[in-house]
């Protein structure tokens, strides 16, 4: 069920938020929570009964540990403990991720063939394995688990970040379950999230999907082996690009919307990456929550900033790969990976070798760094989209292409792209236009980080409300064929 | 007053009261209805663009409407029809296939009413199948006027919520397309690109991939035996529900028969059945006709041709040789039972 599907939209939201209310408006806060729960069970069964047994066994299997993991009698035993329930989880994204893309490859390397299991990818486990091997290395360093089955389950199950994130930290999540127990839902953070999830529906619906179903074709020739037209290959390259950015942002603020309206604050996710001065800050703003997580649950182990220049240095390349193949298991996303994971180590090279760098901060100095990281982005993206590394290289060559053919791209989503441009690299994002903060001892509406309070943050007022309604509106009337986001794949 | 700060509860019962407006406005606003015939433009099923054109931009009339799914569309040749009806008659009719691929009861009574209206037939001919569907056609929320979406049976309908929900995005859709100008195919009708007033699709068809592949294809007993022997397995038997509840079960398939009944009767014009077998199904199940309220004797294209595995393109559809003989029989059993069609013909070449 995708968010911007009519089955979701009008279907399933508005039974979750009629029972979950209705059960609140009761006194029955318990129940409400439980019955959000089982939204979230439907929600990802709806797709496959199997596989909510798989995700049913993995909540439990990954709460016994975590309860061991904490409680257990020795270090070692809990040491021992968190390594089986992180190489569990592993194995099983392996299993279904990676098992046939590695077997090719060994099997074509020696020669033999590997007959391909074919198996479906469980919707959503990169971000519920992650998820969990978070909690479990939690539950081992902080020595606290949650005592409650149903509460972990909802943790990992809570419907609006399940399938394609953030990645949430349980020490984030478990007070807010706990409150939602007890205490009344802010109508103010519903009202807010109403409005959040609107913009990311107008982003998905209005913006990403009409430049997909423009772009798609371009990428279906290239892998077809057909020679791409300059104005094709450009178009790819910039549309893909944007399509990405407001498929995952329209994604994020739908989840950060769905969950204020049941009373939740999901971590920010993404915060206008395309005014990124550098790589580092670009990964600091895409997919915050996974960067995070390679952070602390990857590049720490790593050995993290510990020793020579050379090892931290090594450290950054391998996380930031592990970071590109979690997105997939093809070569265009080892390749994407590996771009990224060479850019974010030469970005860290010059800030130890070349400091000063950093300190050019005049108008134009931005505006080249600026404009130079959107480039890289971009063009690192055309790996990310491709169906094959081929297909990447005949986009990339056709941007220098000398050729006659005209471009098949029509004059409005042309204009919808440039449109789409400059909402990415001008406007504030709509976490800062809702004045969203994930903080939970911080109101709603408040600042982003590092950013004051701007007297345009939207408030709930009759035009505000208007503004609302049109959004879902139009997200509704042209969700005619809905497409799938992106992160849903991985 | 617009930016006065308002209660979150205000707020949100404003903005869901005001998108229900807007949703319910859309019902409203008005469209091309060539460019909503247009929007059905799935490579495979393609088909509701020519019926359009046919029904609207080309003068020749229609004496005998021909409505049903791919079966009959590959089935019946309107040209091969009405060259045997002229040899043997005398007379000159005009015979428009108007199936369209896939089945649903619904989508026969959109054609159908919209042939009733505008070309006025002398005689429609409605399809049946030896399963009949119990599912909508999925084509219908494309083609259906607003009103009919709003007013289609609820009861049984597997598709009235999906299809009423999507009601208002189709209509913004065509709206905003026929405004900007900007249909799935065509701006305005095309007489070059345009298939004529007798599109036959007898010997060739539209694969999956938009690839034009022939009808003239042959499969020996073995073959046809076994896809329809896995087609059995799968196939729905006569009765889904439990006896209390059978009077549910075509529920949905009469009522639209006697809307198209009621549609065609409305201008005078006579209704016909015809059976359009599968392999190996030589006559359609008494009791499923019962339950349709067809009792009456029908176009009957089955017989032994359901047993000739040299006449089957697959285990539901003619090949071009079934379809010129299902042709011959459906033209002699119009001979026989309306021989004053059309209008008296000095050639009939």
């Amino acid at each position: 069920m995708v968010f911007s599907s009519y089955t979701f939209l009008l279907v399933f939201l508005p039974l979750a938020l009629i029972g979950f209310y209705l059960l609140r408006w009761r006194g029955a806060f318990q129940t409400s929570v439980s019955f959000l729960l089982f939204a979230s069970f439907a929600f990802y069964a709806y797709w496959s009964l199997f596989h909510l047994t798989l995700l049913l066994a993995s909540i439990g299997l990954n709460f016994v540990i975590g309860r061991y993991a904490a409680t257990g009698p020795t270090k070692q035993k809990r040491r021992i403990a968190t390594i089986l329930g992180i190489c569990t989880n592993l194995a099983l994204i392996f299993v279904f991720k990676y098992l046939d893309f590695a077997a090719t490859n060994i099997a074509a390397l020696m020669d033999s063939e590997w007959r391909l299991l074919g198996l479906l990818l469980p919707l959503g486990i990169s971000f519920f394995t992650f998820q969990q091997i978070a909690y479990l290395v939690d539950c081992y360093t902080t020595q606290r688990n949650e005592r409650s089955l149903s509460n972990y389950a909802l943790f990992v199950s809570f419907f609006p970040q399940l399938i394609a994130g953030p990645i949430v930290h349980h020490e984030h999540t478990r007070p807010q379950f706990a409150n939602l127990a007890i205490h009344q839902v802010d109508r103010n953070a519903i009202a807010y999230g109403l409005m959040i999830f609107a913009m990311g529906l107008a982003k998905k619906t209005l913006i990403a999907d009409p430049i997909a179903r423009a772009i798609d074709p371009i990428y279906a020739g290239a892998a077809a082996g057909a020679s791409i037209a300059a104005t094709d290959a450009w178009f790819a390259a910039i549309g893909y690009t944007l399509q990405i950015y407001f498929d995952f942002s329209g994604y994020c603020d739908m989840a950060i919307g769905l969950g204020l309206m049941f009373g939740i604050r999901l971590p920010v996710n993404f915060n206008s990456p395309y005014k990124s001065k550098s790589i580092i800050e670009f990964w600091r703003r895409w997919h915050i929550t996974l960067s995070n997580f390679l952070r602390d649950y990857v590049y720490i182990p790593f050995g993290g900033n510990r020793g020579r220049d050379i090892f931290r240095f090594r450290n950054i390349f391998l996380t930031m790969l592990i970071g590109g193949i979690w997105h997939g298991a093809a070569w265009t996303f080892v390749i994407w990976g590996a771009i990224h994971a060479t850019l974010i180590t030469l970005n860290h090279m010059m800030r130890t070798y070349a400091p000063s760098f950093d300190q050019w901060n005049d108008a134009l100095s931005v505006a080249i760094k600026r404009t130079a990281t959107l480039s890289i982005v971009g063009l690192a993206w055309v790996f990310f989209r491709a169906e094959t590394p081929d297909a990447a290289i005949s986009i990339i060559t056709g941007l220098s292409a000398i050729s006659e053919h005209g471009t098949s791209i029509a004059p409005d989503i042309i204009g919808l792209t440039l449109f789409a441009s400059i909402v990415a690299l001008f406007a504030p994002n709509s976490l800062e236009i809702a004045g969203y903060t994930a903080r939970l001892d911080k109101p709603i509406p408040n600042s982003m980080p590092s950013q004051p309070l701007s007297p345009a943050v939207m408030r709930p007022t009759p035009l505000s409300a208007m503004a609302t309604a049109i959004m879902l509106a139009c997200g509704i009337a042209v969700a005619w064929k809905p497409a799938v986001f992106i992160y849903f794949n991985f | 007053m617009i930016d006065k700060t308002i209660s979150p509860g205000l707020f949100i019962t404003l903005a869901i009261v005001l998108l229900g407006i807007l949703l319910s406005t859309s019902l409203l606003l008005p469209h091309d209805r060539y460019y909503r015939y247009q929007s059905h433009d799935n490579i495979s099923t393609r088909k509701a663009d020519w019926i359009y054109e046919r029904l609207h931009f080309d003068e020749t009339p229609i004496d005998v409407a021909l409505i049903g799914t791919s079966r009959m569309a590959g089935g019946l040749s309107g040209p091969l029809i009405q060259k045997r009806y002229c040899k043997a008659t005398g007379r000159e009719i005009h015979v428009a296939n108007l199936a369209i691929p896939m089945t649903g009861r619904n989508m026969h009574y959109v054609v159908a009413k919209e042939a009733a209206r505008i070309k006025q037939p002398t005689l429609a001919v409605i399809e049946i199948n030896d399963v009949e569907s119990r599912r909508p056609h999925p084509g219908f929320i494309f083609l259906a006027d607003a009103h009919d979406v709003l007013t289609a049976p609820l009861m049984l309908n597997m598709n009235y919520f999906s299809d009423l929900i999507r009601l208002p995005g189709r209509q913004a859709n065509l709206f905003a397309q026929s405004v900007l100008g900007k249909p799935t195919v065509r701006r305005e009708f095309d007489p070059e690109s345009y298939a004529g007033s007798n599109l036959d699709l007898t010997e060739i068809m539209l694969s999956i991939d938009g690839q034009i592949m022939s009808r003239y294809v042959y499969n020996d007993r073995a073959r046809m035996n076994a896809m329809q022997s896995i087609r059995l397995e799968n196939a729905s038997p006569v009765y889904l529900l439990p006896s209390p509840l059978r009077t549910l079960e075509y529920r949905l398939s009469r009522i639209y028969i006697n809307r198209i009944q009621h549609e065609i009767t409305k201008i005078g014009a006579a209704t016909e059945y015809a059976y359009l077998p599968a392999y190996g199904e030589p006559a359609p199940p008494q009791a499923m006709l019962e339950e349709l309220g067809l009792n009456t004797p029908m176009f009957d294209l089955g017989g032994d041709a359901a047993n000739d595995a040299a006449q089957w393109l697959n285990v539901t559809h003619f090949n071009a040789d079934g379809a010129r003989r299902a042709s011959e029989r459906f033209t002699d059993r119009l001979i026989e039972t309306y021989p004053t069609l059309g209008q008296p013909s000095k050639d009939c070449g």
